[in-house]
């Protein structure tokens, strides 16, 4: 384990990875602070970016561009009280009205300090688990990655806001469009219409594109006519030594926190912000003071947040299923540079594997150097009107797509999946399960077809494998607990409060 | 008449599916044992078309449904359009008459457009791409095809 942690920091100390590392991180903030474009859209616009790269190097700047836009995220929570992603909404709650108070500074450098924590922790976590968890994976045979990837499936179905009908109908519907194309084992067109533009399926980056950038534009075009926004002073960065002592344990707990829940498939970061949120208020002497600007609010979900999803690359990388839209996002440029993940990336591909592993600290000490001096710089972009903005996206987005393989056609299925994006976003349908649905329908059907095959066609194969059975077991608690209405009513009280 | 939210969603499912399940009936469907090309659309579009006529029904007895308002109209259709007419245009035109377009119509798009910031964002639209695409990337996208 060691030789790979050295093989890992002599990969990415490479000068050459170093800085797509330094650029992912910087590129990835500085569009994640941007009004109205978090993450997801982040990632999207810049994957075409990372295709002349070498695997490690795109791979490399894509985990920093999902550091930085994930940070990007919190300080827009912290300054202006708007979550870039899900599991920033916890930080507006009580790091907004630090911010009030005068202290964004203060709640700036805690998130930065709390991520950094959580990132050393949760890096030498990585190094420890992930051989142990891809020495499990290695018994997993066909069957046993059905079973895993219906539990994922349904996992984020049933995370997600919104109604479980709708999130599983999204994941159905991914899948279905995954199977455009030619059928590799028969040879049979499916689903191509006669078109040949269609005959090698649906690109991947064509569908996140045009769901993420373009709808997002529809939205925040319709949306800016009625908001106004105010963002607060960043006077002293400095936390007082007071507040730094409170932040200590909430630190350390949200860690804790953030790597139970990241290490689990299927489940993500939110629930993890979350859950430290609620073990805060939980222990804290005086809870009152929650949602009234408690350090303690700010520096546990973000630990717990960048630890989830630094650990959650175990399961996305070995296992191949990722615990949220933005790791199935990078999950889908991971197989587009011809990498499966799987149990085996880390004895076939352990340049990659340690290099990123490796990555990812060194991308959280530069996210620390980087942006607590620049922090001014990071509020000043904070005012810059959208009008400017969303020429730039767009433009960026569509030839994002066009040098794909420089084909319009794929433009124009980009402004299809635009407006399917608007539509779904309208109807209140997730996209998460739909991008996972996706990137993981291919390998359930190839999963489906090999277990069936070596059973000889027995169904029963699914049940009479003990790991296989548990995740089905899992998958089937997953919903009835869905469907009994106590639960149905406090899941749509988490959702009230998410939004 | 307004629509409710859900039922709208619930429709677009069934018909999907049902839709799908026409075509993947024509495929050949192969045992379980050796599954055919259509084997596996057939199951995922009949789940899809039950599940979606469950949220459909759900919705006809539902009360205090959730309607279907509020739709950005003018950005969404002219967003749509502008990126289109990019995808024809650089196929037929090059860059700089496709950026040129996907810009000025984009540009109508905006609730606070105004006239004066216009040729900047030409001028960005035009120069950022090719700085990243044809500069950084190297990609031999022609700036103009007439």
């Amino acid at each position: 384990m060691l030789d790979g942690i050295l093989l890992g920091f002599h990969v990415a100390f490479s000068l050459d990875n170093l800085f797509y590392c330094f650029v992912g991180v910087t590129l990835g903030t500085l569009i994640g602070v941007l009004p109205g474009v978090g993450p997801l859209v982040t990632i999207a616009v810049l994957l075409p970016l990372t295709f002349g790269l070498t695997p490690e190097a795109a791979l490399i700047m894509l985990a920093g561009i999902y550091y930085g836009a994930s940070y990007g995220g919190s300080t827009t929570a912290i300054l202006v009280n708007l979550p870039g992603e899900s599991s920033s909404v916890v930080t507006c709650l009580d790091g907004y009205q630090m911010a009030r108070q005068g202290r964004a500074g203060a709640a700036l450098a805690i998130a930065a300090l709390g991520s950094f924590v959580a990132g050393c922790i949760g890096t030498l976590a990585i190094a420890l688990f992930a051989p142990m968890l891809g020495n499990f994976a290695l018994r997993f045979g066909a069957a046993e990655y059905t079973a895993l990837i219906v539990k994922a499936l349904v996992a984020t179905a049933v995370l997600v806001q919104g109604t479980l009908v709708k999130g599983l109908l999204m994941a159905l519907l991914g899948i279905l469009v995954g199977m455009v194309g030619m059928d590799l084992n028969s040879g049979v067109m499916r689903y191509t219409f006669g078109l040949t533009s269609l005959m090698d399926g649906i690109d991947f980056v064509v569908v996140a594109v045009g769901m993420f950038a373009f709808s997002e534009i529809v939205t925040q075009l319709w949306s800016s006519t009625k908001e106004i926004r105010k963002t607060s002073e960043v006077t002293s960065l400095l936390p007082s030594r007071q507040e730094l002592r409170d932040s200590a344990l909430p630190i350390m707990r949200g860690t804790g926190v953030g790597m139970f829940f990241g290490i689990l498939p299927g489940i993500g970061t939110t629930i993890s912000s979350f859950a430290s949120y609620m073990l805060e208020q939980r222990v804290a002497k005086d809870p009152s003071r929650f949602g009234k600007g408690a350090i303690e609010g700010v520096a546990g979900p973000e630990s717990a947040n960048n630890a989830a999803a630094q650990v959650s690359f175990i399961p996305t990388l070995t296992l191949g299923v990722p615990g949220s839209a933005t790791m199935a996002l990078m999950l889908g440029a991971l197989m587009l540079q011809g990498i499966t993940p799987g149990p085996n990336v880390i004895t076939e591909r352990p340049a990659l594997f340690w290099g990123l592993v490796a990555s990812m600290w060194i991308g959280n000490v530069l996210l620390v150097v980087l942006n607590l001096p620049l922090i001014r710089i990071w509020v000043w972009l904070l005012k810059v009107p959208y009008s400017w903005l969303y020429p730039v996206i767009l433009s960026l987005a569509c030839f994002g797509i066009y040098s794909l393989s420089n084909a319009s056609f794929d433009v124009l299925l980009g402004a299809g999946f635009g407006l399917f994006g608007y539509v779904a976003c309208k109807l209140d349908c997730p996209p998460a399960p739909f991008i996972l649905g996706l990137v993981l329908g291919p390998m359930l059907e190839e999963s489906v077809r090999r277990a069936l095959l070596i059973s000889h066609g027995d169904p029963a194969t699914f049940v009479t494998s003990p790991i296989s059975a548990a995740f089905l077991g899992v998958t089937v608690l997953l919903l009835a607990l869905m469907v009994l209405p106590a639960v149905h009513r406090s899941h749509k009280k988490l959702d009230l409060e998410v939004q | 008449m307004k629509l409710k939210r859900d039922m709208a969603a619930g429709l677009m499912f069934s018909a999907i599916g049902l839709g799908a399940l026409v075509i993947a009936l024509g495929y050949p469907f192969g045992s379980t044992l050796n599954m055919g090309p259509g084997y596996f659309p057939t199951i995922v579009s009949g789940l899809m078309l039950a599940l979606g006529i469950v949220l459909t029904a759900r919705e006809l007895r539902a009360q205090d449904a959730a309607l279907l308002t509020d739709i950005a109209w003018r950005p969404l259709v002219i967003i749509i359009a502008a990126v289109a007419g990019f995808a024809v245009l650089i196929q037929h035109g090059g860059l700089i008459p496709a950026v040129c377009f996907l810009t000025a119509v984009g540009w109508y798009a905006d609730p606070r457009r105004s006239l004066r910031a216009l040729p900047v964002q030409l001028a960005v639209g035009i120069v950022v791409p090719i700085l990243i695409f044809r500069v950084g990337l190297n990609l031999p996208i022609p700036l103009w095809r007439f």
